[in-house]
């Protein structure tokens, strides 16, 4: 065993060796020491942040209450929030989008107005190009719940921003605001998704009232399939349900199975007096998230024509379609039209996902 | 004798070279996972909400029970109480000997409902289904016993909604868990199909009506250095591995997955005792190759909390399993080692995992024995021998204290003595904890070798997520019989 203690002995020997070895311990343990410190003075920096921001919030809560009130001073409102710094900004941005949720149209005018005349609007729309990405997104969406148009342009520049946080912060804003301007660059934003989430800007469309109806409109022929389903819903928010099943029903042919589940849950949400033909052969779809869809959507047309595909659909091999005819049998029982006959057929048959639906009936879980 | 000196120098040749290479690597994920972390405060600062999404996924959380009577009411107040809609929770009693059941009935007023059938995955068979009275959202599947993964898979096939959840029962979330992994799938939504969420210890910690209020790292070594090393290989490193994509897997205890594909890839294997690593390894490779952009996501801010085994006999009986369902899943899915067509997971992942998981043990212990051996011949060149220790134990600490400043900037869960606990147990682990999980693994390598399998053993529950029971008001004295 004698040569390999030796050959280690031979390199500890080596003054290479003890220098390496030393850099290299040196190293790590500085590298030990600077975390541990970058941790602890993180720490000691965070408690002091929080007495200043309680302290602070207090003073800023009075602010509020004066500019809400609409009893402030202009000059001296804006020699206080002109002297706000770098910590306190963000909190008084934040207080101030917590105190505007719940408020009226009406209030949020006299605020708007108010910070206006500080000149806290112009500050806001400055912070929109601040180096760090949170800062950008905070300042978009003060402005947005705050509701300041002449922000509109910057908002739109914002749209194209590194960030997708701060993408979809100023696509928020931009709906809150309302402003027509914003409908261009938001169309191009929802017909070319993966810059902001589908969602976001579908919201932000739909604040936009009746000018969103071209787009959605025509994003039920776009190329992309995401597109076409977040249209058929858009086109069911903002059509006249009539006008909207009538722009609908081509959907329900699409090549897609999302697209086609997505067209059958639109006709749930705003439906007729009689159940369209497509939707009700949609109940046999071969993809089962359109069955399912079609399924549900057929419980909300007071139409007795609904009765044999929902009572078929008992017997769809997916069980999750089948517990959804039960449960649309159960809803069309308490429609006034349908209802007799509904209620007759539940009493004939007997099937397992109908006795379910009617527990969750009786438990009112449904 | 000279064959066997030239042996032991190869083989501390071969362990001193794996001893640099883990260094580097290990310390390159703890970088990079730091790097990620310190972008995301730059990039959404503290205090960060996901937005709410107007389009949102409801959810499915499959919970499997076996004897958890002590811990199931709480967890499902807890799940309940998830600020999340659409939500439903579904119970699966897999087999209980114990009151699992009879304890959620008297809980939660449960009223049956029909069996039915349709079953996608194939399970032991159903042998009641319940609705909760008190809140619809609840079902309780009772079902004949066939392990965790058939109870999930049993779950599986009864939820409705178009993401699915499984989490342990005896865990706990925290009340903006779901929207927060729920934000992961929606900024991503063709492309993200399973998210995990971070596990972190319970044990110590204060929890209030189902929420942990306030975590504590125990002062007892076993969870302690359990916290220690949650924080470095199931916080730090996944997040790593998830911003290369190359996560290979989302913890048993939390994660959701698209339900299509969860049921599409034949839901969890009962064949390895790694069935949650498993299933994340099967998606890589089956949708890989067909959908390349596929992503399998790690939210670090969505938090689970559970319970750590408490004693070392439970620990061993957890880290054998773990161990052996790691050397399953390799074996099963070595197809995907080396290939370019599997991204990270084929070219990082899988060869790290080797080198560390498999190498590591064997390298470990007959390193630890070749020490042995040279200090009982006085053979040991102790100024090498302590100059190597210095540095390993150095490497270490660097990786913890990194795993801690990634806490601290990301989350800031922990009281400051909490820290310090994390970095006094990062360091003594080093001499006990390490050895043991490294003569545990090993053992789990000889017995998978062998071709024995070791059982899913039982862990004690309930110590750290039992609530007190509620305080009985005084009752005046009978009065005397007379």
């Amino acid at each position: 065993m004698e040569p390999a203690a030796p050959l280690a002995s031979t390199f500890a020997q080596q003054p290479w060796f003890w220098g390496a070895t030393v850099l290299i311990a040196g190293l790590l343990l500085l590298a030990n020491i600077v975390l541990f410190l970058v941790v602890f003075g993180r720490r000691l920096r965070e408690r002091e942040r929080a007495r200043r921001t309680a302290r602070f919030e207090q003073e800023c809560a009075e602010m509020l209450e004066e500019i809400a009130s609409g009893s402030q001073d202009a000059g001296r409102l804006h020699t206080r929030i002109s002297r706000l710094n770098e910590l306190e900004r963000p909190i008084a941005a934040t207080m101030l989008m917590e105190r505007l949720d719940p408020a009226s149209a009406s209030e949020r005018a006299v605020v708007r107005d108010a910070l206006r005349e500080a000149g806290a609007i112009d500050l806001l729309v400055r912070s929109l190009h601040r180096r760090a990405p949170w800062r950008r997104a905070l300042a978009a969406r003060t402005l947005g719940q705050v509701g300041a148009d002449e922000a509109v342009p910057e908002l739109v520049e914002r749209l194209s921003d590194r960030s997708r946080y701060v993408r979809e912060a100023a696509v928020r804003a931009l709906g809150r605001i309302g402003d027509e301007r914003a409908l261009g660059p938001l169309t191009k934003l929802f017909q070319r998704p993966g810059r902001a989430g589908a969602g976001i800007v579908y919201e932000a469309l739909l604040a936009l009232g009746e000018s969103s109806v071209p787009v959605f409109r025509e994003g039920l022929s776009s190329t992309e399939e995401s597109v076409r389903v977040t249209s058929c819903f858009g086109v069911a928010a903002v059509l006249d349900p009539a006008d909207a099943r009538a722009e609908l029903e081509p959907m329900l042919a699409d090549p897609e199975g999302a697209v086609r589940a997505a067209a059958c849950e639109t006709f749930g949400r705003i439906p007729g007096e009689t159940v369209p033909a497509p939707l009700a052969q949609a109940t046999r779809d071969p993809v089962p998230s359109v069955r399912r869809a079609a399924v549900s959507a057929l419980g909300a047309y007071d139409d007795p024509d609904t009765l044999p595909f929902l009572l078929a659909a008992l017997d769809d091999p997916e069980r999750d379609v089948a517990l959804r005819a039960g449960e649309s049998l159960v809803r069309l029982g308490r429609l006034p039209a349908a209802g007799g006959r509904a209620r007759a057929a539940i009493d004939e048959t007997e099937a397992w996902p109908l006795e379910t639906a009617l527990v969750l009936e009786s438990l009112g879980a449904m | 004798m000279s064959a066997v000196i030239a042996i032991v120098l190869v083989i501390s040749v071969a362990i001193f070279a794996f001893f640099v290479i883990y260094s580097l690597t290990t310390l390159s994920l703890t970088a990079y996972s730091l790097f990620e972390e310190v972008h995301q405060k730059i990039e959404h600062g503290d205090g960060f909400r996901p937005f709410r999404r107007p389009l949102r996924s409801g959810i499915s959380l499959v919970v499997p029970a076996y004897n958890e009577e002590l811990v199931i009411v709480p967890a499902v107040r807890s799940l309940l109480g998830v600020d999340y809609e659409p939500l439903e929770v579904f119970v699966v009693d897999d087999g209980s000997k114990d009151g699992t059941l009879a304890v959620l009935s008297e809980a939660f007023d449960l009223r049956e409902l029909p069996l039915g059938d349709r079953f996608g995955l194939e399970t032991e068979p159903l042998e009641a289904l319940y609705i909760s009275a008190a809140d619809p959202r609840l079902h309780v599947a009772s079902k004949r016993n066939g392990g965790r993964s058939d109870a999930i898979n049993a779950g599986i096939n009864l939820a409705r909604h178009e993401l699915v959840g499984v989490v342990d029962a005896d865990s706990l979330l925290d009340r903006d868990a779901l929207a927060r992994i729920v934000e992961v799938f929606s900024a991503d939504p063709d492309r993200v199909v399973a998210v995990g969420g971070t596990v972190r210890i319970a044990n110590g910690g204060v929890i209030e009506d189902g929420v942990m209020t306030q975590p504590r790292v125990p002062v007892r070594g076993i969870a302690g250095s359990q916290v220690a090393e949650y924080l470095r290989s199931f916080l730090s490193a996944r997040i790593a591995w998830s911003a290369m994509n190359g996560l290979l897997i989302i913890s048993g205890a939390f994660g959701v997955f698209r339900r299509d594909l969860f049921r599409g890839v034949g839901g969890l294997s009962r064949d390895t005792l790694g069935e949650d690593m498993e299933l994340v390894m099967r998606l890589h490779e089956q949708l890989r190759p067909v959908r390349p952009g596929v992503r399998i996501e790690f939210a670090a801010d969505a938090t689970c909390w559970t319970e750590a085994p408490p004693g070392l006999r439970p620990l061993r009986v957890q880290r054998v399993r773990w161990h052996t369902g790691l050397l399953d899943n390799l074996r099963l899915h070595r197809r995907m080692i080396g290939r370019r067509r599997y991204g990270a997971v084929g070219l990082l992942s899988l060869p790290y995992t080797i080198l560390v998981e498999v190498f590591g043990p064997i390298l470990q212990v007959t390193g630890y024995a070749i020490v042995i051996v040279l200090a009982l011949f006085d053979e040991i060149a102790w100024e090498y021998a302590v100059a190597l220790l210095l540095v390993v134990l150095l490497v270490a600490q660097l990786q913890t204290a990194a795993a801690i400043l990634t806490e601290e900037i990301g989350f800031g869960r922990y009281r400051r003595r909490d820290l310090l606990l994390i970095g006094g147990w990062g360091l003594l682990e080093m001499f006990w904890y390490q050895p043991l999980s490294a003569l545990w693994r090993l053992w789990a390598t000889f017995l998978w070798v062998i071709g024995r399998r070791p059982g899913w053993g039982t862990i004690p529950r309930g110590a750290a997520l039992a609530q007190p029971p509620p305080v009985e008001p005084e009752l005046a004295p009978a009065p005397l019989s007379r």
